[in-house]
């Protein structure tokens, strides 16, 4: 992590490292439990949470699980060499975990982008709202005051000179 | 309200993902024989 810039850049900041060393720790721990229930699935999202709100991108979390499972399985297969089966079984059950756990992390992702989308849609919808009324108010505006300028205008000549014309006729 | 609400995770959609990957009360004890016959397991992790 500390070898790629993008990762290395997330790692700075006071004992921002120490504490990730420390985190994983207790995350990999916690993983082979065997305990998935509801309070293991709000650990697992709100580290989901964490990356997303310091900007870390799946892939960077998938390429470090990755490297985790790189350098620990075969000092599983090796400290498991003498009891083939029950080691090979055990792997699997792990790969299984794992899977789950990072179905976990990508769920943060998707839902927390998703939830983001809805709110800028709603907060879209109601600004459209709002410039439509406001158009609607302004055409009102509009016609009460021509309404009115009609209102305020003398009447038309023309009754008046047709009046003069039947009287002048007469 | 926590954020397994908030994502829907109620007892059935546990299970329901849980199925999915076939993740079984024996893959649970197998990952905790791990753990158990592994003692130092934390070393290799950091
Ligand atoms: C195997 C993959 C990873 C696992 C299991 C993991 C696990 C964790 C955990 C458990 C936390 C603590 C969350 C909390 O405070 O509630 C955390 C935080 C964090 N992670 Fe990760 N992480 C992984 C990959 C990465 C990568 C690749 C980076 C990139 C640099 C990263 C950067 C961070 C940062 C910056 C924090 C916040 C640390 C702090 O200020 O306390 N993580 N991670």
């Amino acid at each position: 992590m500390k070898s790629n810039p993008y990762t290395r850049a997330l790692l700075q900041g006071e004992g921002r490292l120490e504490r990730l060393k420390k985190s994983q720790e207790d995350y990999f721990s916690e993983l082979i439990q065997g305990k998935y229930d509801k309070d293991y699935i709000e650990k697992r999202l709100r580290v989901g949470q964490v990356h997303q709100m310091v900007g870390l991108e799946p892939i960077y979390y998938l390429a470090a699980y990755n490297q985790y499972v790189q350098i620990t399985f075969p000092k599983f297969a090796e400290a498991f060499s003498e009891k083939n089966q029950e080691g090979f079984s055990s792997l699997l059950s792990l790969v299984k975990v794992i899977f789950f756990d990072i179905a976990l992390a990508l769920d943060t992702y998707f839902k927390t982008n998703t939830f983001a989308l809805r709110k800028r849609n709603e907060e879209l919808q109601r600004a459209l709202g709002m410039y439509l009324q406001s158009q609607r108010r302004e055409e009102q505006y509009r016609q009460l005051l021509s309404h009115e300028i009609r209102g305020a205008l003398p009447p038309p000549l023309l009754p008046w000179k047709c009046y003069w014309r039947k009287r002048a006729v007469a | 309200m926590t954020l397994a609400d908030d994502f829907g995770y109620d007892e059935k959609k546990l299970k329901e993902q849980l199925d999915f990957l076939e993740i079984t009360p024996k893959d649970c004890a197998h990952v905790r024989a791990l753990a158990d016959s592994f003692a130092s397991f934390r070393e290799y992790f950091t």
